[in-house]
């Protein structure tokens, strides 16, 4: 028998473990009918629908039920093309819970680090300082030794190096807003050293603008769009619905932006309606956009209630899509149990794969029914000294200027690609340049959005399990490959 | 005594007489309610006992999740 070097995964229906007997005639169904064999019975597939994809399957449960296969980790992003209402769980093994051996740290000792430098950061168009930007700087970057701080109101960073000209490997700086970060790479630095930034033009072709250029201010009318985050600030850009906070013990009318930025930069990836130089327009500027905070104020975490409670809320309101710029290593049952909600009402969610540099993809990311966004950028998209050099890194695409972002989580999981380097949004008071799967996964959702806007057919079905299926697959079916491979673009770029 | 979250993962809205079971539990604060969950503040395993005998139920302990970021950052500060 042929090898398949894959993995082992139990295969379910959408809820539960076995499909209902009245929704036999789903595609689902059929699908699981069609492995269904004698226990114990090892069998070789090749699906006919999806050519060159092949799973063994090791066992079945029942005709509608679970079965557990075999399938190569280049071959699940096709199959969950294919069927993406199945739920694929790995095969996990449970071991006694031994303790840990302890193991020693080094700490460099406060006087070691107490000589400090001061660095100024200011803008280069008239050399003004550029307060509240994070100065990041490494003496090794490999081994990760540095020191980090923030400028104050003379754009003045006071940094423990260890010397008073220290030789940096990377020095790191990322304003707030309104100017591009920037990068400098083995430079010795002391007290009198300056550097100038390069202020933002809205009409700079970021990599969201070079591969999205047909996004009209249609684009995405009668899609409502749920932004689980850190809220949405008030933005000439960006026009609310609604929304709920539903951060336990806050106000729930307070869904604006929490002081983060993050979820007012997410939203007008996928909403903005500004037009350049004087604004931004995002990938589906006519979506009906809800806020829903799950960050309580000036927090950068969430809990897992406020996240359930929030993608139940956004489902609840009619949300046709939900984006989840967020992220865990831990898997999380109720958030999972929101997500099947989600789907058997009509709703699809879309999320981001997490920032972890090539680590496994994040949960809810990591969850089958979710649809997984990591992160690709394009050379020449970002000027030359900006922190975005950084993240350039194989594999590269068919055309060498694509690459997959240094920082992107990878793996079987991931359904779709998407810009998420150097990407220009709004942001409380202004605009700004952010990286990450984040900003990825609004990319991902507002091209679902201006694809799923027309599909009247699609957008017309009760709301159940069909409907957030169809639009799963109307969405996966118009992704293009660029050549990284299934394991860092799922189905590819959505065009 | 930790956070936990009950969802009920049945058809339709919670149960109202769960609900009512659930809010006049000892020892069990119910610190917010939604259409299908419940936030309380209880023992694990006086949680785990009860939803055992409540069908269409789950549970699971309060977690967080940070905001990601994808950044470099120092693991530790220079020698001298």
């Amino acid at each position: 028998m042929a090898e398949l070097g894959g993995k082992q995964f139990i295969v379910l229906p959408m809820q539960g473990i076995r499909m209902p007997a009245v929704s036999t005639e789903l595609a689902t169904a059929r699908f699981l009918r069609k492995l269904a064999v004698r226990p114990g019975l090892v069998r070789l597939f090749r699906m006919n629908a999806t050519p060159g994809v092949e799973l063994r399957l090791l066992d079945s449960v029942n005709e509608y039920g679970a079965k557990l296969v075999e399938i190569a980790p280049a071959a699940l992003s096709a199959l969950r093309a294919h069927q993406p209402s199945l739920r694929l769980v790995p095969l996990a093994f449970f071991h006694p819970a031994v303790a840990p051996r302890l193991h020693v740290e080094t700490k460099a000792t406060a006087a070691k680090a107490a000589v400090k430098v001061r660095l100024r950061i200011v803008s280069r168009t008239d050399g003004t300082p550029v307060a509240g930007a994070l100065v990041v700087a490494f003496t090794d970057f490999g081994e990760r030794i540095g020191a980090q701080g923030w400028t104050d109101a003379r754009g003045e960073v006071k940094l423990a190096l260890g010397s008073a000209s220290p030789k940096l490997q990377r020095l790191y700086i990322y304003p707030e807003k309104d100017f591009w970060p920037a990068l400098k790479k083995n430079l010795t630095v002391s007290s009198d050293t300056s550097i100038a930034l390069i202020r933002l033009s809205l009409g700079y072709v970021d990599c969201l603008r070079y591969f999205y250029r047909a996004t009209t201010p249609k684009s995405g009318k009668g899609i409502k769009v749920g932004v689980v985050d850190t809220g949405i600030a008030e933005h000439p850009d960006l026009e609310i619905d609604g929304g709920e906070n539903t951060v336990v013990g806050e106000d729930k009318t307070e869904f604006r932006d929490n002081g983060k930025g993050h979820g007012t930069h997410v939203a007008g990836i996928i909403a903005a309606r500004g037009q350049p130089p004087a604004g931004v327009r995002g990938m589906a500027p006519a979506v009906t956009l809800r806020s829903y905070r799950v960050f309580g104020k000036g927090s950068d975490s969430a809990s897992n209630y406020a996240i359930t409670k929030a993608i139940d809320r956004a489902v609840e309101d009619g949300c046709d899509l939900i984006n989840l710029s967020l992220g865990s290593s831990e898997v999380d049952e109720a958030i999972e149990s929101a997500i099947q909600y989600a789907r058997s009402r009509g709703s699809l969610v879309i999320a981001a794969a997490g920032n972890d540099r090539r680590q496994p993809v994040s949960f809810p990311a990591s969850y089958s029914l979710s649809l997984a966004v990591s992160a690709m950028g394009r050379k020449g998209t970002f000027p030359s000294a900006t922190t975005q050099r950084g993240e350039v890194a194989s594999p590269y695409g068919t055309d060498k200027k694509n690459f997959v972002a240094a920082f992107s989580n990878i793996g079987p999981e991931i359904d779709l690609t998407a810009p998420g380097v150097g990407v220009i949004s709004t942001y409380p008071g202004g605009y700004a340049v952010l990286d990450g799967t984040s900003m990825a996964c609004p990319a991902a959702a507002g091209a679902a959005a201006a694809i799923l806007s027309p599909r009247v057919e699609l957008l017309g079905l009760p709301r159940a399990s069909a409907r957030s299926e169809a639009m799963a697959r109307a969405v996966l079916e118009q992704a293009q490959a660029l050549g990284f491979g299934s394991l860092y673009e799922g189905q590819g770029l959505v065009r | 005594m930790g956070r936990y979250i009950l969802r009920f993962t049945g058809t339709g809205p919670k149960p109202a007489s769960d609900v009512e079971r659930i809010r006049a539990t000892p020892k069990l604060t119910v610190l917010d309610d939604s259409t299908h969950m419940m936030l309380v503040e209880a023992g694990e395993k006086h949680i785990e006992k009860m939803i055992a005998t409540m069908p269409g139920w789950s549970w699971s302990p309060e977690r967080t999740i940070r905001l990601p970021d994808s950044r470099p950052k120092p693991r530790r500060t220079p020698k001298d």
